[in-house]
């Protein structure tokens, strides 16, 4: 072996932190990097909400993965006690890696246990992709005092826009340990076309499809897109790709606005190259995080988008290009 | 993020929300357009190898120099 290609003598032991392990964009995210790294890492996933787990069945079968049961919980009111018991099963990896409010407290763990342990405590890198609708606009001073704390000791925080970014380093005083990475698909993959039928959608001579690609949750604000589509000429369907609980007040604001026959919900639906074509442009009615991946995705499939996005005055969607060619 | 073609289309309140969607919705010629524009700067800002590499480099700093994903050794500032 030289010394440009090693052979590692062990598999990395990665921890992951993750508020939640359901699909969604960061979880899509993170799966994909895992896919990538092969057989070069050994991965531990604990999730704040233990059961949702969804984004399990897109990691490779190859990879080595854990979802330990007798792990510390990462979610519960925060104690010394349960930090000290994270911060030690912490010492058992290589690299840890947290995502999300959600991830914070693991965060906060090994920020108030590391000089306890500091010969064998591994780095941590937080990963911050977007809030839930109570801190999309403004931030919860608290949180965010805690995240200040919390992450003091972070080697690094990676955000996948600008908006973010400023967020960060300026709110979070993570200074210029503050990475940005945007994030990036397989561009190639969505030039081809649609290659599988999303399920009971078939489509009709002439008419336009409204598209989103969405977890069915509050934070999405689906409703007022199933109002806003139920204003449009008969010729115009939405489809919803996603699953979540909010499913039985979409379908019920749809009845409403008598549009119910001219809305899909096929459920969560994975590899979106293979389908997003179905769409003729894609429509997000609320974002909720910085640099939603639906939005880069149905760019790459070569399909326009219009959002409502109560920040882009400053950032966003809409802003960031302006941002960048400024700074 | 998306291209200077789709901006317009991405606004702040219901209002321009609903106008953007009845714009788009009524014109295939423009969602033709905004979409190759869109496609280009997908290709441009949002190809995988660039965020991979920009992962790899920023994991490799917690881990002495490793590259999770090449096996390589990278460097790192």
């Amino acid at each position: 072996m030289s010394a440009d290609d090693p052979e590692a003598p062990w598999p990395i032991r990665i921890l992951h932190l993750h508020s939640s392990f359901s699909l969604g964009g960061k979880e899509a995210r993170a799966v994909r990097l895992m896919n990538l790294m092969g057989d070069r890492a050994h991965h531990t996933i604990l999730s704040a909400m233990p059961d949702a787990l969804g984004a399990r069945e897109a990691i490779d079968p190859g990879i080595a993965v854990d979802f330990p049961r007798d792990a510390p919980p990462l979610h519960g009111k925060p104690s010394l006690r349960r930090y000290r018991d994270l911060a030690r099963y912490m010492t058992g990896f290589d690299l840890l890696l947290s995502y999300n409010w959600g991830g914070m407290d693991g965060v906060m763990a090994r920020r108030v246990y590391v000089s306890r342990w500091w010969h064998s405590m591994p780095e941590l890198i937080h990963h911050e992709d977007g809030f839930n609708e109570d801190e999309s606009v403004k931030r919860n001073w608290k949180r965010n005092l805690f995240r200040r704390a919390a992450l003091r000791t972070a080697q690094a925080v990676v955000v996948p826009s600008t908006l973010l970014q400023r967020i960060a380093a300026e709110e979070w005083r993570a200074g210029d340990r503050t990475h940005l990475i945007r994030n990036g698909i397989d561009v190639a993959a969505y030039a081809k076309g649609p290659s599988v039928p999303i399920p009971g959608f078939e489509r009709r001579e002439g008419e336009v499809v409204i598209g989103t690609v969405a977890g069915l949750r509050k934070v999405k604000d689906l409703p007022r897109l199933v109002r806003a589509v139920a204003a449009l000429p008969p010729g115009v369907r939405l489809v919803i790709v996603g699953e979540g609980p909010e499913r039985g007040a979409i379908a019920a604001e749809a009845t409403a606005c008598s549009m119910i026959e001219r809305l899909v919900l096929p459920g969560f639906m994975a590899e979106p190259a293979k389908w997003i074509g179905h769409f003729d442009l894609l429509a997000l009615s609320s974002l909720s995080e910085q640099a939603p991946i639906a939005v880069i995705e149905a760019m790459a499939a070569g399909l326009p988008s219009s959002a409502r996005c109560r920040r882009c005055r400053r950032d966003g969607v809409g802003r960031e290009q302006a941002v960048r060619r400024r700074g | 993020m998306v291209s200077d073609a789709n901006r317009p289309f991405v606004a702040a309140d219901e209002a321009g929300f609903r106008a953007a969607l009845t714009k788009m919705a009524g014109n295939s010629a423009l969602r033709a357009e905004v979409g190759a524009a869109n496609r280009r700067v997908a290709a441009e800002r949002f190809a995988e190898t660039t965020m991979v590499g920009a992962y790899e480099t920023l994991y490799a700093r917690a881990l002495e120099g490793y590259g999770l994903f090449s096996g390589k050794w990278v460097g790192f500032d």
